[in-house]
């Protein structure tokens, strides 16, 4: 087994094995499996700084039903790595953050452990089939975790969680189902770019496999090949250079249509590498007076957007976060938000870079009200975790509007703002738990002055509050000045996502206002329940739990680089490819 | 082998169904009462032995029609796998249920099931009006002695006269579009009547072949024939509304397949695709929407039937197109597993408590853990969440819409595919809900242990309860098939090739 499938599916035998142990070392057995997992997740992107391409690494493919072109196959860029190492962190902290969970443990944790298997499914598998397998693999053990160890209206937390998610990936299945669908049986020939030929060629899971033996593939693609020679004469005869499980690449030398573009011939599958060759194809294929592409891509960005959440779309997301107990709260925030800006990078983005650099002012614009409109919506929030919900929904508008600017360093900020946000979300979610716990409630006027029973709390929290709201040398605020830069610098939408990404500025004005209005009105002033004089401060387990996720926030925020070392190949490589083929995919 | 023998051949399984009904009938008046559970023993092995020689002896490809009356080929094949698997399933179901043990009509129960599944032979490899109206009766009859065999409030014989009243219509209907039918062509015979209607005007064959279509429509309950199956699901003993939500639909969609093969001329092939888009995706979402509002478990899954033969229909939107057949055919695996499988389990849990009411069910998990489970695990099914076989029923129906609905001016069939997801979306509220109910509230007392016992609602919730080795056996094999007839699929295209 391949180090990425060992990733994913190490979460899946922990939760079987967990059936196997007493009641009482479930919390333990979670741990012993995030351990590893974390270990895996920081092995992967620590690989990933050192490496400089973009290409897919740890690639692995095997095949599922080879007559539909599915496979399982897994592979990682500097981007899946990045979320894969948070998963992994998150994992440790969500398993030890779930303290509190009294009842039905083994069922509790191996429902978790499956959101991670779920999770990290999401961001390293490249068959788009396996991809949505992976997407919905998440719904039903979240519905349940909600459902069951959630406050007093779980059920209609879950419930809401459920259908809106579901009804938002329905249309993404038939998008999936009709790219497919529009791939000939016998594969369709393309124009790439010769780097897009020498990356496949590196990464085919058989290289050369059938250079000695050409008739072999012929007899497989069929009428293509056939095609193929008709429309580049002259390579008739010519070794097919090499063979993917699905089918093949063909003769690259032979069939150049010039010095940068090579003629391949991509066989029906439901590769997701595939897809991206092969954008072009899809603005072919006419469908309701537009075309696949356009269509294919709103129903991914409404699967997508319903999961970052857009506004409009959010009204599960204070709901779910409410209702779910803290560490859920934390999984929710840190990771499945994430899988929706991670849908952009890896499908909607790739496969349809045209449509994508026209959509972009759009994409922008609900980047932009989200951040205000979530912002001013937390502003008047009384319940603490409503309060980071709101804040969330806010600060994931900066991701929208870094992949809408189509440059390198604003697709790199969205990623970037991926992980701090995931981290400083996670931070504050635990710590709105803390108080949770010892308090019962959490309501912002029933508290005050927490800051003198609860001193090292208060401190942590305040630390929490300004990395969110973006204070420089926090990790916060290098996620959302990458963005605004990489806006700035981009012409994307006649300027206007530039406009866009100003306006937004304010939202980091905003973000202070609440969250600084909120630790005055909980840690200053006098104590204002005299119950409250004798709250104990944090312990050690919390202490575990926070201090990891603090020192990550400092560390992005001083010393960013080898994290940007990581993303810059991918996202150089998206924001070109994107730019190249709305130039007309020209050489 | 001698000459009868040979001739007999391929009919050999509906001719031992039959010996096994006429041997069942014979034990049940010789056991005493209180071994009636050697009689369900002695059917489950007969119905394997059965499928045993079907699954030995099919090759599915060619037609070798074995008679005038019976089409034998690789259709037949596929329904009869499917009936009497179902068979043996609903026979360990109904061996393991204690409210029909308590009843003491196991034995009939029993005769009725194998009674039902021949009929339900009978039905799906008729080639002949004849034969289809024999194996339509053969399949209700029995049906709706099982509907009111266990009495226990009066919603139980509401349901089985309820059966009988809709029955008795929608039979009437078949036979008068069957003779008006015979009376235009002067032939039974399907291939025949088919050969015989391309020449007659497409006005005066639409109505003869929508009467002809009700019995099937009402098997289906299809709208505007669904109406009796709420009321019967919930009257029925639950294994019955099982049996009855799988074995007549296994039936009537395999005769659906065939008569439409044979049938129907290519002139009025398109207006039939058109009209089983409108009708499945009516079905389709008066199931759906419906399921929402009920309260009781067993009307939800009533519903919930309607809304997957409404979908299982769609696959008919590409006629003549057969692509959507194999599709279909495997729905219907799927869906056999699922269905069986949550009725089972509702059944123990209904046993339990005296009631399916949703609020009844509440904090079943304590007392029943791994009949919670796989009740769960049949309803995500059903739901179409992945990696469940309901995820990827749907999936393949979908992807037939898909590919044909790329073509130009095809583009209603995207649409089609589109409400078939919704409609699963909105149905997967009303699963969900009952997964809830199992998982979350306080749990409400077992009917049968409060009054017994003088203990604490805790200490008995805490028990887990004991269930019968044939009710776990059903539930082990539906689940295993939830979970597991995905890795089938690479054997799809094999599929394809039996369905024609």
């Amino acid at each position: 087994m391949d180090v990425l499938t060992l990733i994913i599916a190490l979460p899946v035998l922990g939760a079987l094995a967990l059936w196997f142990l007493p009641e009482r070392h479930a919390r333990a057995a979670a741990l012993v499996t995030a351990l590893p997992l974390a270990a895996l997740g920081a092995l992967v992107a620590s690989d990933g700084m050192v490496y400089p391409g973009a290409d897919l690494r740890f690639l692995a493919e095997y095949p599922l039903i080879r007559s539909w072109g599915l496979a399982w196959r897994v592979g990682v860029d500097g981007l899946a790595a990045t979320m894969v190492a948070l998963t992994g962190i998150i994992a440790v902290i969500a398993v030890l953050a779930s303290r509190g969970i009294a009842t039905r443990q083994r069922a509790y944790f191996s429902l978790l452990l499956a959101l991670f298997a779920a999770a990290n499914g999401v961001f390293l598998v490249q068959d788009l089939l396996v991809f949505f397998l992976c997407w919905e693999g998440m719904l039903i053990p979240m519905f349940l975790l909600i459902g069951i160890w959630g406050g007093e209206q779980r059920r209609y937390a879950a419930m809401k969680f459920v259908l809106m998610t579901m009804a938002g990936s329905v249309p993404m299945l038939i998008a999936i189902v009709a790219l497919w669908a529009a791939i000939p049986a016998g594969g369709t020939l393309v124009t790439v770019r010769v780097g897009e030929v020498e990356a496949h060629r590196a990464t085919l899971v058989e290289p050369l496999a059938s250079y000695d033996a050409p008739h072999r593939a012929h007899a497989q693609a069929g009428p293509a090949l056939a095609a193929l020679r008709g429309a580049a004469p002259g390579i008739h005869g010519l070794p097919v250079l090499a063979r993917t499980a699905g089918g093949i690449i063909a003769p690259a030398e032979a069939a150049a249509v010039d010095e940068t573009t090579r003629l391949v011939l991509v066989p029906r599958s439901f590769d997701l590498r595939h897809a991206k060759l092969l954008w072009r194809h899809w603005l072919d294929v006419p469908l309701f007076h537009a075309n696949l592409a356009v269509i294919a891509f709103w129903c991914f960005v409404l699967a997508f957007a319903v999961k970052i959440p857009v506004v409009g779309l959010h009204t599960w997301l204070p709901h779910a976060h409410v209702q779910a107990p803290t560490a859920i709260s934390v999984v929710l925030a840190a990771l499945l938000l994430k899988l929706g800006v991670y849908g952009f990078l890896r499908i909607a983005w790739p496969c349809f870079p045209t449509v994508a650099a026209d959509a972009g002012t759009i994409i922008a614009a609900l980047g932009a009200v989200a951040i205000l409109y979530a912002g001013w919506v937390a502003l008047m929030q009384e319940d603490l975790k409503r309060l980071v919900a709101y804040s969330s929904v806010s600060h994931m508008g900066y991701c929208l509007i870094g992949l809408a600017a189509l440059t390198a360093t604003g697709i790199s900020g969205a990623v970037v703002q991926m992980v701090t946000h995931g981290v400083g979300s996670a931070l504050l979610f635990l710590l709105v738990g803390v108080i949770y716990d010892r308090a019962h409630h959490r309501r912002i006027a029933g508290f005050g002055g927490l800051a003198r029973p609860m001193p090292i709390y208060a401190g942590l929290f305040l630390f929490a509050a300004l990395a969110s709201a973006g204070l420089p040398g926090l990790g916060g605020f290098v996620g959302e000045i990458l963005v605004i830069v990489g806006a700035v610098q981009s012409d994307a939408g006649q300027g206007a996502v530039r406009v866009l990404a100003l306006v937004s500025c304010l939202g980091v004005v905003i973000s202070a206002a609440y969250l600084l209005w909120m630790v005055r009105r909980v840690f200053f002033g006098p104590v204002t329940v005299p119950a409250y004089e004798t709250l104990p401060d944090v312990d050690r387990t919390e202490l575990a739990c926070l201090i990891p996720l603090a020192t990550l926030t400092v560390l992005v925020g001083v010393w960013p680089q080898p994290l940007l070392d990581g993303i810059a190949p991918a996202a150089q490589d998206l924001a070109a490819h994107v730019l190249w083929a709305v130039a007309g995919g020209a050489p | 082998m001698n000459a009868e023998c040979q001739a007999m051949g391929p009919l050999l399984p509906e001719a031992l169904m039959a010996m096994g009904v006429v041997m069942t009938v014979i034990l049940d008046l010789v056991t005493p009462a209180r071994h009636k559970r050697e009689i369900a023993s002695f059917a489950c092995i007969a119905v394997l032995v059965v499928l045993g020689i079907v699954c030995c002896g099919c090759r599915g490809d060619g037609i070798a029609s074995a008679s005038p009356l019976f089409a034998v080929d690789g259709l037949t094949t596929l329904a009869r796998i499917g009936i009497l698997t179902a068979t043996a399933l609903a026979i360990l179901a109904a061996a393991g249920s204690r409210s029909i043990a308590a009843s003491g009509h196991l034995g009939v129960f029993v005769i009725s099931l194998l009674g039902l599944g021949l009929g339900a032979l009978v039905f799906a490899g008729a080639s002949n009006l004849l034969t289809a109206f024999v194996g339509l009766e053969a399949v209700s009859l029995p049906s709706y002695v099982l509907a009111g065999l266990v009495r226990r409030d009066r919603t139980a014989s509401e349901a089985g006269m309820k059966y009988v009243m809709f029955g008795a219509l929608a039979s009437g209907l078949s036979l008068f579009g069957m003779s008006l039918l015979y009376g235009l062509t002067g032939t039974l015979d399907l291939a025949q009547l088919g050969k015989a209607l391309d020449t007659v005007p497409t006005a005066v064959i639409a109505g003869p072949l929508l009467l002809a279509a009700a019995g099937i429509a009402y098997k289906l309950a299809l709208v505007p024939f669904h109406a009796y199956a709420p009321d019967v699901y919930q009257g029925a003993p639950t294994v019955a509304a099982g049996v009855f939500s799988v074995i007549p639909k296994l039936a009537a969609f395999a005769l659906l397949v065939r008569a439409l093969t044979l049938l129907v001329p290519p002139t009025v092939a398109e207006g039939a695709a058109c009209g089983f888009a409108i009708v499945g995706t009516v079905t389709l979402l008066v199931g759906s929407i419906a399921a929402l509002a009920q309260q009781d478990v067993r009307r939800i899954l009533a519903y919930s039937a309607i809304g997957h033969a409404g979908t299982m229909l769609l696959a008919f939107a590409l006629w003549p197109d057969r692509a959507g057949v194999a599709a279909l055919a495997w729905y219907l695996l799927a869906y056999l597993f699922m269905n069986l499988g949550a009725f089972t389990a509702l059944a123990v849990l209904r046993d339990d408590r005296g009631t399916a009411d949703l609020a009844a069910l509440a904090g079943a998990w304590r007392r029943h853990p791994w009949i919670a489970a796989a009740l769960t695990l049949a309803l995500v099914s059903l739901a179409g969440i992945p990696p469940l076989s309901g995820f990827f029923a749907k999936w393949l129906l979908v992807r037939e819409l898909v590919v044909v609905g790329l073509e130009p001016g095809q583009g209603w069939l995207l649409a089609l595919a589109l409400l078939l997801l919704l409609g699963a979306v909105i149905a997967a509220v009303a699963y969900l809900r009952i997964v809830r109910a199992l998982f979350t509230g306080a749990d409400a007392e077992p009917a049968t242990h409060a009054a017994a016992h003088d203990t604490s609602p805790e200490t008995v919730a805490d028990t887990v309860a004991t269930v019968s080795l044939a009710t776990v056996a059903v539930l082990v094999v539906c689940s295993t098939a939830n979970l597991l007839l995905g890795l089938t699929l690479p054997l799809f295209d094999r599929l394809r090739i039996w369905c024609g």
